[in-house]
């Protein structure tokens, strides 16, 4: 049921190279700065640019296959895209912009997706007047329309204002489940929010591909000094307003995001928000003291990046390199790491 | 008010000025295709050529036409020159409108799902009939008032139709009182369609 790829394709100046997979039921993001070549990757699995050697597979359907000279018309992919603008048809109204996917076909499916995307009230309303989030919303309708088997999104939360972005983020985590997603983004905030699994793309290459937290947290993408924690929700503490997030090797204490428990919780950790003690500190405010071990001490300017073993999960923390000297800090010790702040992530949770 | 002669003459060229233009328009959509591809050799004289008869004396462009045409009778003769001397007024608003089209858009269409047909119902005709309209209003009121590159073309024994044009100038020519009233009907014709495929053009552009 996934995606499957090796291209090399070059489209509008812009050479592509390399592979990738795409399973169904997750987010898969291609993140790389922009030029990258994320955008011409998405038109040649959409099949409006076509590669010059490679295969293209999506559950077993060839999409392309240079040896045996197959090029399946882009029409025929059964793909569903968010553009990196709208694209809506102007002489149509929203509701026939999100019914071109596949017309009158299926009307149960169409107010389906116009409720979930909360596209009622817009049905009768020409595209022009529309806000830039309501016309994304439109676009992704008439993309899900399709019942697409794969679903491409291209950056689809840039230059929308944050509000607005966390809308269509929500929209966005609320299709997992169903057939693959690739999502291009150059953004480490959106990659966060929204993918599960990431493949990173530098001067038209496919790179390092893993799990949101293994290519975050490993030097090939240093995304800011910060640490991506999967866990979930174990515990809830009504009195406090609070919550305890277990992962594998801990748990960390955060203010309730309303999730119920069980539910995966995806936080971020800035290394500067990490202070470490040799010994259980006592009458302190910091409530999530972790005992750790130390893996990697590297000095960066005045300050030092240290790596810390919590169990099976690696946590970075930002001291200053004064206080490295000063707490003779050395890579097999135990300490004990303060964590000051917690973000959590997403999946957000849908309106 | 006008007189039978008249009226009879009006609706004949109203007859000829629209089979005209049906005649003219698959030439016409061709060469506006042809003209909004940039980069396309001979461009520059495919445009002379098009444009041509908008400056050209139309009596020239007759004698031109009547080189490999020869003299026609008289139905032939009005419906050919209609046609040529329209044709660049149906070419430009159908080749601006092709240049508006934004293939973006066309991407979009295709890659969700629309072949060839639903692309023309959806896409193509939607955004170019309102300017294929106004060009087909500018030349029907050209043709309608032709008459130079007619007379060059008809048939001499045959003698051209009793249209508009020829009545208007036969009445200036015996100094006819009524041919005025025509010369009016007439004028306010060519304004009319004017107006209407300049309302046509600016839907045209906001789509």
């Amino acid at each position: 049921m996934s995606l499957a790829l090796d291209i090399t394709c070059v489209a509008g100046g812009q050479k592509v190279e390399g592979g990738l997979t795409a399973p169904p039921g997750q987010i898969t993001a291609i993140f790389g700065p922009a030029g990258s070549g994320k955008t011409a990757l998405l038109r040649a699995i959409a099949g409006l640019a076509r590669p010059s050697r490679g295969q293209i597979t999506l559950c077993g359907r060839t999409f392309h296959d240079s040896g045996r000279g197959i090029e399946l018309p882009a029409r025929k992919r059964g793909i569903g895209m968010m553009f990196d603008q709208p694209r809506l048809l102007p002489h149509f109204r929203v509701g026939a912009n999100l019914a071109y996917g596949e017309p009158a076909r299926d009307p149960a499916h169409f107010s389906r997706v116009a409720d979930q995307l909360g596209l009622n009230d817009l049905l009768f309303q020409p595209v022009a007047g529309l806000t830039p989030l309501q016309a994304r919303l439109v676009a992704l309708g008439r993309a899900l329309n399709r019942k697409p088997e794969l679903l491409l999104l291209d950056d689809p939360l840039a230059g929308l204002p944050a509000a607005e972005a966390e809308v269509l983020a929500a929209h966005l985590c609320a299709l997992r489940g169903g057939p693959p997603i690739l999502l291009a983004t150059s953004s480490p905030a959106h990659l966060a929010q929204l993918a599960d699994g990431v493949a990173v793309m530098a001067a038209g290459r496919i790179g390092p591909a893993g799990t949101l937290a293994e290519i975050w947290n490993s030097p090939a993408l240093p995304c800011g000094p910060s640490t991506l924690i999967e866990g979930k929700i174990s515990r809830k503490d009504a009195s406090w307003g609070l919550v305890h997030v277990t992962f594998p090797g801990g748990a960390l204490k955060l203010a309730d995001p309303g999730l119920p428990i069980g539910a995966k919780a995806r936080l971020r950790v800035n290394a500067g928000d990490v202070a470490l003690a040799l010994a259980p500190p006592v009458d302190c405010s910091i409530q999530n003291i972790l005992p750790a071990r130390l893996v990697d001490i590297t000095p960066d300017g005045a300050s030092c990046l240290v790596l810390l073993a919590l169990g099976d999960t690696r946590l970075r923390a930002r001291i200053t390199r004064r206080a490295a000297e000063a707490l003779g800090l050395n890579p097999g010790m135990t300490c004990h790491a303060l964590v000051k702040a917690v973000a959590l992530e997403g999946p957000a949770p849908c309106p | 008010m006008l007189t039978g002669a008249q009226m009879a003459a009006l609706a004949l060229s109203f007859k000829l000025a629209l089979l005209s233009v049906l005649c003219a328009l698959p030439p016409a959509l061709l060469v506006a295709w042809l003209l909004a591809r940039p980069g396309l050799p001979g461009r520059r004289l495919l445009e002379i050529l098009a444009y041509g008869p908008l400056v050209a004396p139309p009596v020239a462009v007759g004698l031109l036409l009547s080189l490999p045409a020869g003299p026609l009778p008289g139905p032939n003769a009005a419906l050919l020159a209609g046609a040529v001397i329209g044709f660049p007024l149906l070419v430009h608003p159908i080749r601006r409108a092709l240049n508006r089209l934004n293939p973006e858009l066309l991407e979009a269409a295709r890659l969700h799902g629309a072949g060839p047909f639903r692309l023309f119902l959806t896409f193509h005709l939607p955004l170019l009939g309102p300017s294929v309209l106004a060009g087909m209003l500018l030349a029907g009121a050209r043709a309608l008032g032709e008459l130079g590159a007619t007379l060059a073309l008809v048939d001499a024994l045959d003698g051209p139709l009793p249209t508009l044009p020829l009545l208007l100038w036969q009445g200036a020519q015996i100094g006819d009182g009524g041919t005025l009233r025509l010369a009016l009907v007439g004028v306010a014709l060519s304004l009319a369609a004017l107006a209407g495929a300049g309302l046509l053009a600016r839907r045209g552009a906001r789509a």
